[in-house]
């Protein structure tokens, strides 16, 4: 049992929610004062797993959400990467290793690879892709490290396989852990921190403020 | 053009982002003072149309994510009805016929039905069913004759088409007439009330302040 809140923010690089979703939670993260752990997963293999199949009217749609978001939000969102989907793994495994080896970097290189994708619009995809993406941030032999390591495939696996264990379907999945509940509450997409700030009676921000600067 | 904002509220009874919808929706539309008009339209059908099938996992989820915000709002919830999907047809009819003979009843009987639903855990399904919901409100001639008159069909699967024709996919769908704009934005779900309001440049409210008690 957490001594302290803590939320579990399970994300896939190619998801735009879990990017869109990152932003609000390194928000609130600051402004609660909580602990939070990242956790890389394979969204196309849950989706794959649970039958969750996008509708062809949604995909759009959801882009449209987005863009209405960053708007408001002012995360930078210029639309999907030109090649989607694509396969995320390599960056998934790269974040992972930073998890472990150099954990001060996973925040800054989540933004980095999203900035890539969704600024961008080029997919995160090789090793090449990725380096480029990091540069400056990671040297570039990290990256080769990470993808060579058989540890950061079993990581992101084994958040696979609990995302589909929790009866989980998308991204991003949150579990928000209480103090005395030995059970997290999970919650699903970038727009239940009303919810989740409820839950953890912290304050909850509009959208609006959450973003505006400077922070109340 | 509309002389005043306006929202389209495209609905249906077996749908439970439906009903929280229309009671944010309720509570904007006194706040707001903006005019909306409620279109019932058969969910079923333009989910197997669009091909947007809900997965097993998502299903038990989206009770859970309808029982936070019941318990948050006090929106009356206590489960799905036991019969679950269910025809809801009588039901969109017997409100399409309400709209346009006895408007100020529509939105009292959309209330009774679902407390039906959602409280009892009882389907409104066939004109008994309805006729019990809407007992003291509504007669029980008028549901036979919403069901007999064939205009409440043909505007029901008009309502049906027209979602699918603007590449909706799920309920509720909601569009939001601006002045000066001649094209609506379209919004999907029952949380989504921040973005139409800053659209609209009206106050947002968290949950738990909307459905506080007195009103600010």
């Amino acid at each position: 049992m957490p001594t302290t809140p803590k939320i579990v923010f399970y994300f896939d690089v190619l998801s735009v929610f879990s990017y869109i979703g990152f932003e609000f939670m390194e928000k609130y993260t600051a402004l609660w004062g909580i602990e939070i752990e990242y956790r890389p997963f394979n969204l196309g293999q849950v989706m794959r797993n649970t039958k969750n199949m996008l509708s062809p009217n949604k995909g759009p749609f959801l882009i449209t959400d987005a863009r209405r978001t960053s708007s408001i939000t002012k995360i930078p969102f210029k639309g999907e990467p030109t090649k989607f989907p694509y396969n995320s793994t390599t960056a998934l495994r790269t974040l992972q290793y930073l998890k472990t080896h150099h954990p001060r970097l996973m925040v800054p290189a989540m933004r980095r690879l999203w900035r890539m994708e969704y600024v961008e619009r080029r997919a995160p995809e090789s090793a090449d892709d990725i380096k480029q993406a990091l540069d400056g941030l990671v040297d570039a032999r990290v990256v080769d490290e990470a993808i060579s390591v058989p540890d950061t495939l079993e990581a992101v696996k084994q958040n696979t396989a609990d995302v589909e264990q929790m009866k989980g379907f998308g991204a991003p999945t949150i579990l928000v852990y209480k103090k005395g509940e030995s059970e997290p509450q999970m919650y699903f997409g970038s727009d239940r921190f009303e919810h989740i700030a409820i839950y953890l009676d912290k304050e909850f921000y509009p959208m609006k403020q959450l973003f505006s600067a400077p922070k109340i």
